[in-house]
């Protein structure tokens, strides 16, 4: 729209009257009175005077449009909170998830560092081992009957108590094993070690006498004491 | 003051007038402008969030608009080429109540003026019609229009001549 190429160009004379007229023009629009005679400026109060207003319809129409524009849009006025609702929403959730990652992550570097970051020194020498040793704990549990006196039972409920016992564990540089060709050995059975056998028994054992014996043992003589 | 703080009921109230005049100086028939006015004014609410008061005047803001949107409307008139029935000056005042200022012009002066103001080129017109409807000065066309101030007092000048030859031709015709 905009005319940039402001190539216009006016005789003096023309530009000074135009100048004239548009003081005139500026009165008339201020509802002033014309000071000049210029047939022009005539042309301009016709000009001014021009029914161009609206119809009292279409104002009263375009009233009522204004107010329900802005009636509604004043109902729909969004908070600053509101209208920023879903970012902050966004934002939270990033900051939440960035947070669970990097505990993850710390997690995973502290209880599981990496081969290379092992210390031997910083091995525990022992290890805790589990032993499960069931115990029996019983738990009272009231229950109610038709009586009126509350009668406990009691239910034993197995637990399993777990007890950590020290057990030596091989050192961090043992468990290292580097991996060098380890001489292999042949294991060829010799003349002179002796062969594992298995002899099934031919005869069942034999009893010792007091189990073969059938018969009730003899009572021993008791000899009484003489008095010779 | 931002957007939000803007009474724009008031605004879009207090402009309304200055906005049809302006449409109505560059259209033909008062039900046209009133259409267009009425969607000039559509486009500002749907728009009117992002009017920034530090920037410019409301009544810049919305004369653009209207510029555009009427400009726009013309156009794509010309390229339709319909043929439009234009209602005579005659119909158009009856059905109009004329303002106090229009009861005191002749009417066959007035419908002599309004079919010269169509023979004014587009440029002329819209000129005419930003300082007679929209009552706007030549500081706020040469900004509006990318002219000089001087300029557009020289452009209104030589409109007038026209209207005034154009007015005295009709005279003669008659």
């Amino acid at each position: 729209m905009s005319d940039k190429a402001d190539n216009f160009s006016a005789t003096p004379g023309e530009q000074a009257r135009a100048d004239q007229i548009s003081e005139e023009i500026t009165r008339l629009m201020r509802g002033q009175p014309l000071t000049g005679a210029d047939p022009l400026s005539t042309i301009a109060r016709e000009v001014r005077t021009l029914p161009a207003d609206p119809s009292p319809d279409a104002v009263r129409e375009f009233n009522q449009r204004v107010d329900r524009w802005f009636s509604a849009a004043g109902r729909r006025q969004p908070s600053t909170l509101r209208r920023y609702r879903f970012s902050l929403i966004a934002a939270w959730a990033t900051i939440l998830v960035a947070l669970i990652a990097g505990a993850l992550f710390i997690r995973t570097i502290v209880l599981n560092p990496p081969v290379g970051a092992l210390t031997p020194t910083t091995l525990p020498k022992t290890l805790p081992s589990i032993t499960q040793t069931p115990t029996v704990t019983p738990s009272a549990r009231p229950t109610t009957t038709g009586s009126s006196t509350p009668s406990q039972t009691f239910t034993p409920t197995p637990t399993l108590t777990l007890t950590a016992t020290h057990r030596p564990l091989p050192s961090a540089t043992q468990l290292i094993v580097p991996l060098t060709p380890r001489p292999t050995i042949h294991l060829q059975p010799t003349p002179e070690a002796p062969q594992p056998t298995v002899s099934e028994p031919t005869e069942p054992p034999q009893p010792t006498e007091r189990q073969q014996s059938t018969e009730p043992p003899q009572p021993t003589e008791v000899h009484a004491p003489t008095d010779s | 003051m931002s957007a939000t703080q803007i009474d724009f009921a008031q605004l879009f109230r207090d402009h309304y007038h200055s906005v049809y005049r302006y449409v109505r100086y560059r259209v033909d028939e008062d039900s046209v402008a009133e259409d267009l006015t009425s969607e000039i004014f559509e486009r500002a609410f749907r728009a009117h969030t992002t009017f920034n008061p530090q920037r410019a005047a409301f009544s810049t803001w919305i004369g653009q608009i209207a510029h555009n949107h009427v400009t726009n409307y013309l156009v794509s008139r010309s390229r339709r080429q319909a043929h439009e029935f234009v209602l005579s000056e005659t119909e158009r005042l009856v059905s109009t109540e004329p303002t106090p200022e229009a009861q005191l012009v002749n009417r066959e002066a007035v419908q002599r003026l309004w079919g010269c103001l169509k023979l004014l080129s587009d440029r002329d017109r819209e000129i005419i019609a930003l300082r007679f409807g929209a009552d706007i000065g030549n500081k706020g066309i040469a900004e509006q229009l990318g002219l000089k101030e001087r300029s557009v007092g020289v452009i209104i000048f030589r409109a007038l001549e026209r209207l005034r030859g154009c007015q005295e031709r009709e005279q003669e015709r008659i």
